[in-house]
């Protein structure tokens, strides 16, 4: 048994910046966007590892990359995350800066995958993160599932575990800190990821010359996004204004510090 | 504006505190039809009708017991259907719709958003995003 896994991947901002929103001549944007050091997705990072994982334990697996990504900065973040698995990418030119309507990002990415040559749809298991990190909306992957006639989804994934006779018992996180735990029959499936179990695999630069190979052909034909208004218009983009202003207090007991808090709260 | 509001019951047949707090704001939004899902309803409408709310339709299946995608979103689908004049759907963000919803937007062609924290009744929508940035935006 083997599976055709396919990760659908954006890219965030890195963390560590500072971003500011303005507004540009093409609608809302981050100030000095085109500067900002990029990651791949954290949230999608961790359904690639957990792709690469389970490709591992069923050989003759295929992992294919989907992102719409701007094609520069998708290279740039290749040449780390190349080296951390294999997979095969499919590249569509795009915005990643979190103000595309997530049916736009969908349909894109959905036709991208109905374009994979040799993708067979008994095998078919779909990957994501369970939202972004830039739009953070967490309905992307849902619209995808549709547009390719998945109704198994699971969202909220932290663990896949594979059973005998091509089942899965999928774990996925519920409000309150609870679990739920699913079995699946198997492909077609659709899983958004949360944090899976996986750390991040180690770098290995020999993978990475060996994924190179294929990759920048990929990057190469990547195509551009077609519109992606999505019939959204965009009336302001602001930091949220500080709710609370913090003061500094030593030696404030235990008991006080209790009275303030509830105090807070019932304001 | 023609408001459907679309709720879950909990494993015990209440409400979760999220599902007030939707049925808060529908409420001033404008005219609200709930379309509740689950496996027995019935205390959870008349909760509901104590608000005043007058029209109330649901589905309700013991399938409808465990949140599924499946089953929930083909529920959630013909509550939409059966609504079919509401220009506005709402529904609290727990795990069971943040799951389904968005696919259920795009069965009924509507548009989707989520992490939103006001709503004018315009339409127009405050949603925070990732890295803390508060948006407003308007769907036409």
């Amino acid at each position: 048994m083997s599976y055709h896994i396919v990760v659908c991947a954006g890219l965030a901002p890195d963390p560590l910046q500072t971003l500011e929103p303005v507004t540009t001549p093409v609608g809302p944007g981050i100030k000095n966007e085109a500067m900002l050091p990029a990651v791949l997705d954290p949230w999608a990072s961790h359904a690639l590892y957990e792709a690469a994982h389970l490709a591992k334990q069923f050989p003759g697996s295929r992992v294919i990359l989907v992102s719409m990504s701007p094609k520069a900065k998708l290279q740039q973040v290749m040449m780390t995350i190349a080296q951390k698995a294999a997979f095969e990418l499919v590249a569509i030119d795009g915005p990643s800066n979190g103000f595309v309507d997530s049916a736009s990002a969908a349909e894109q990415l959905a036709e991208a995958i109905d374009g994979i040559a040799g993708l067979d749809r008994t095998k078919l298991l779909v990957f994501g993160g369970w939202e972004s990190a830039t739009r953070g909306s967490g309905s992307t992957m849902q619209m995808v599932g549709e547009r390719l006639g998945i109704t198994d989804q699971f969202q909220g994934v932290d663990e896949l575990r594979p059973m005998v006779g091509g089942a899965f018992e999928i774990v996925e996180r519920m409000q309150g800190g609870l679990r739920q735990i699913s079995v699946c029959e198997g492909a077609p499936l659709l899983v958004g990821w949360a944090t899976g179990n996986l750390g991040e695999p180690a770098n290995q630069p020999q993978l990475g010359m060996q994924n190179m190979r294929t990759l920048m052909p990929a990057l190469q034909k990547a195509r551009p996004a077609k519109a992606l208004g999505g019939g959204i218009e965009y009336r302001n983009v602001a930091l949220p204004a500080q709710q609370r202003d913090t003061k500094v207090v030593r030696d404030l007991s235990p008991i006080e510090i209790a009275r303030e808090i509830l105090e807070w709260v019932k304001s | 504006m023609k408001v459907l509001l679309l709720l879950h019951t909990e494993a015990d047949g209440t409400l979760a505190r999220l599902s007030l707090e939707a049925l808060s704001t529908a409420l001033r939004l404008g005219d609200v039809t709930v379309g509740l899902v689950g496996d027995a309803v019935q205390a959870a409408a008349n909760l509901i009708a104590l608000s005043g709310i007058k029209s109330i339709i649901s589905a309700e299946s013991p399938e409808l017991a465990q949140s599924r995608y499946g089953t929930d979103a083909a529920a959630a689908e013909a509550l939409c259907r059966t609504a079919g004049d509401a220009t506005l759907i709402v529904a609290p963000a727990t795990s069971r719709w943040m799951r389904t919803l968005p696919g259920v937007a795009h069965r009924i062609g509507a548009a989707v958003d989520a992490h939103l924290t006001s709503i004018e009744p315009s339409g127009a929508v405050w949603r925070c995003a990732a890295g803390s940035t508060a948006i407003a935006w308007k769907a036409r």
